[in-house]
């Protein structure tokens, strides 16, 4: 038996990137390149070690309006891939999207579904959504040629995809956290109010969110680890 | 959809259960994902349980009903239909962009 | 600032430093309460939204969930002699649970850092008596840390200190699972907790609070936990898994130091029962037994 307690973290952003995000985008290309320092300053200061950190990144928009409603990156190891991380999030745009609402409750689908690591005495896997607008409801575009099968055909199934202390399919309920910067609007009221272990940061919805300073994003970061 | 009473499956667009003819909730017309857009789902009533008080001789369990707002309970309105005129629609020109990030495969 | 069940919230809700709950003040019937916002479980309130299956199976889970910390909450208040915080409210409001504590307006840690030697022995001996009897009641702490004990002074000029979060608390009789996720400080991680953690299997009971305590004890004394090669290992348990027996500082009084060493025991089966410890302090006054002795420097750290 290894004697030693390993902290294994692995994270998942998911980024609404349509044209009103721009902003917001904006802060967290900002800080890409230091935020593997700071989290772990500040989990230190709670006098928390952490061994591994992950971070990938999931960028939505909608699948009606838009050529790239959904795409994923790959998990970076931190620190080690610090670079290739800010590189991946220095990428990203603002544009597109439609009507208001977007499709994020198919990204947070496509974030449960991670490959979430394994090892570890103790595990977190957190998923944080940035989104200055609601959702869709899941299933709303699946008549788009780009709508992929497999997802949740209702908010139902999302639901239970998320899991809870009795039932984890795709995630060790222990392990998990949703952390949302998003309006208290449908459907990030409706998870809140139904799905354990979130936190909701409500933002104005057309504001962009930008009433959360970046420390205070690192902050409600590391108090969900 | 599922009917409150006995739990079949309502069509979408149904005004009443057809197994056991309970009048259907408001807001079923929106389809079976519960909505196939945003706005047609109906707020609950804010209750309050009880549960232990070390103030109460005996703990009280039942359920106390409290409107939390004095304007009563209405539904959900859709929240304003709001176009945005993108940028652009066509597949991002950054071709860094598609160094790191690809389309997710079916689930 | 809205209300909750009565509640009027003197501050936003915040999860700063909260193990991921949101808890802030309250007033009701003008008294101050702390209030804290539970995560886990969530009652479903959008019964549109799911299924008749789901919405049973997530209802029963919250019911278990009341029932569970309906019994448990009791108990903590009436093993309480006075030196655990005392539990108001819980109650179910919409999809989130609630618990409200008494507020304890606890002195700062540097004042904490320059209490008496007589306020030490106090303290420790009040929170032997207070776990025990907690223990005695079948109920294990799980979180014990110098973070949850708020210390305050009292009119007379003493400093006592309150045992405050009870969210990890379990009936030793019904432990956790081995695959369940054990919270609390790695600094006060009893080696089996790490053990049933690592290898899945295992079980956990009052002994973690009492290692937990004799850490807590040491870092009252000296302002640190007990000793150990920082070189090899990060924590106190790690230490102890690898065969080290930690040092207690000689800096103590033999008595305590003694004790100490035997909450720290590292096969929980031999380390002392607060029972026994309460019985060993039992007829021991500060005043005779230490009052001759040198003073106490605190050295400057974690106390």
């Amino acid at each position: 038996m290894a004697l030693k307690m390993t902290y294994n973290v692995d994270m998942c952003f998911c980024i609404d990137a349509t044209g009103s995000m721009g902003p917001v985008i904006s802060k967290v290309k900002e800080n890409a390149i230091s935020f593997y320092q700071d989290v772990t300053r500040e989990m230190e200061r709670k006098q928390k070690s952490l061994d591994h950190m992950r971070v990938r990144v999931i960028v939505f928009r909608d699948y009606v309006a838009d050529e790239e409603p959904m795409m994923v990156s790959r998990f970076f190891d931190l620190p080690a891939q610090a670079v290739q991380f800010e590189a991946c999030i220095n990428s990203i745009e603002a544009n597109g999207g439609g009507d208001e609402p977007e499709d994020g409750l198919e990204a947070l689908a496509y974030a449960i579904r991670s490959d979430w690591t394994k090892e570890g005495t103790k595990r977190r896997n957190i998923i944080v959504v940035w989104t200055d607008a609601s959702t869709h409801a899941i299933g709303y575009a699946k008549e788009q040629p780009k709508y992929p099968k497999g997802m949740p055909a209702d908010f139902n199934e999302l639901t239970k995809w998320w899991g809870d202390s009795q039932m984890e399919p795709y995630i060790k309920n222990a392990a998990k956290r949703l952390v949302l910067f998003a309006p208290d609007a449908p459907y990030w009221k409706q998870i809140t109010s139904t799905w354990n272990n979130v936190i909701h940061y409500p933002s104005t919805a057309g504001k962009g969110l930008q009433e959360y300073t970046y420390k205070e994003i690192v902050d409600a970061i590391c108090n969900s680890i | 959809m599922f009917c409150r009473k006995c739990g079949a499956e309502l069509r979408t667009g149904a005004r009443f259960c057809g197994k056991c003819g309970t009048p259907a909730p408001a807001g079923s017309t929106a389809g079976k994902a519960a909505g196939t857009g945003t706005g047609a789902v109906k707020k609950p009533e804010e209750e309050t349980v009880h549960i232990f008080s070390s103030s109460a001789s005996e703990t009280r369990t039942d359920t106390a009903k409290t409107e939390t707002r004095k304007e009563p309970v209405r539904e959900e309105k859709s929240p304003e239909l709001i176009i945005h005129m993108p940028e652009t629609r066509t597949s991002s020109s950054n071709g860094q962009f598609n160094e790191w990030f690809s389309e997710p495969g079916d689930l | 600032m809205r209300e909750i069940n009565g509640y009027q919230l003197e501050t936003e809700l915040k999860t700063t430093n909260s193990g991921f709950s949101k808890w802030g003040f309250a007033r009701k019937n003008n008294r101050s309460y702390f209030i804290k916002e539970l995560i886990d479980p969530v009652y479903p309130v959008y019964e549109d939204l799911l299924d008749p299956a789901t919405l049973a199976h997530k209802r029963k889970i919250c019911q278990m969930f009341e029932d569970h910390n309906r019994l448990l909450y009791q108990c903590i208040n009436n093993s309480s002699d006075g030196n655990l915080v005392h539990i108001e409210d819980f109650f179910r409001h919409g999809s989130h649970y609630y618990m409200v504590m008494e507020k304890v307006d606890a002195i700062s840690l540097e004042e904490v850092r320059r209490i008496t030697n007589e306020d030490k022995l106090r303290i420790c001996k009040a929170l032997v008596h207070c776990l025990g009897k907690l223990h005695q009641n079948g109920i294990v702490h799980a979180d014990i840390k110098l973070d949850n004990i708020l210390f305050r002074r009292l009119p007379s000029g003493k400093v006592t200190g309150k045992v405050i979060d009870f969210d990890n608390c379990f009936w030793e009789k019904q432990p956790p699972s081995p695959d369940e996720e054990i919270h609390g400080d790695l600094v006060y991680m009893a080696p089996e907790t790490f053990v049933m953690m690592q290898m899945e299997e295992g079980t956990i009971t009052r002994a973690i609070d009492v290692f937990a305590l004799g850490i807590l004890f040491h870092q009252i004394f000296t302002g640190r936990p007990p000793g150990f090669d920082a070189s090899k290992f990060d924590y106190p348990f790690e230490a102890v898994l690898g065969g080290e027996r930690l040092i207690v500082s000689p800096e103590i009084p033999d008595e305590w130091r003694q004790l100490i060493d035997r909450m720290l025991a590292g096969i929980p089966e031999k380390r002392i029962d607060l029972s026994e410890a309460e019985a060993l302090l039992r007829g021991k006054s500060t005043k005779t037994e230490y009052g001759g002795q040198a003073a106490y420097l605190i050295p400057a750290g974690d106390l």
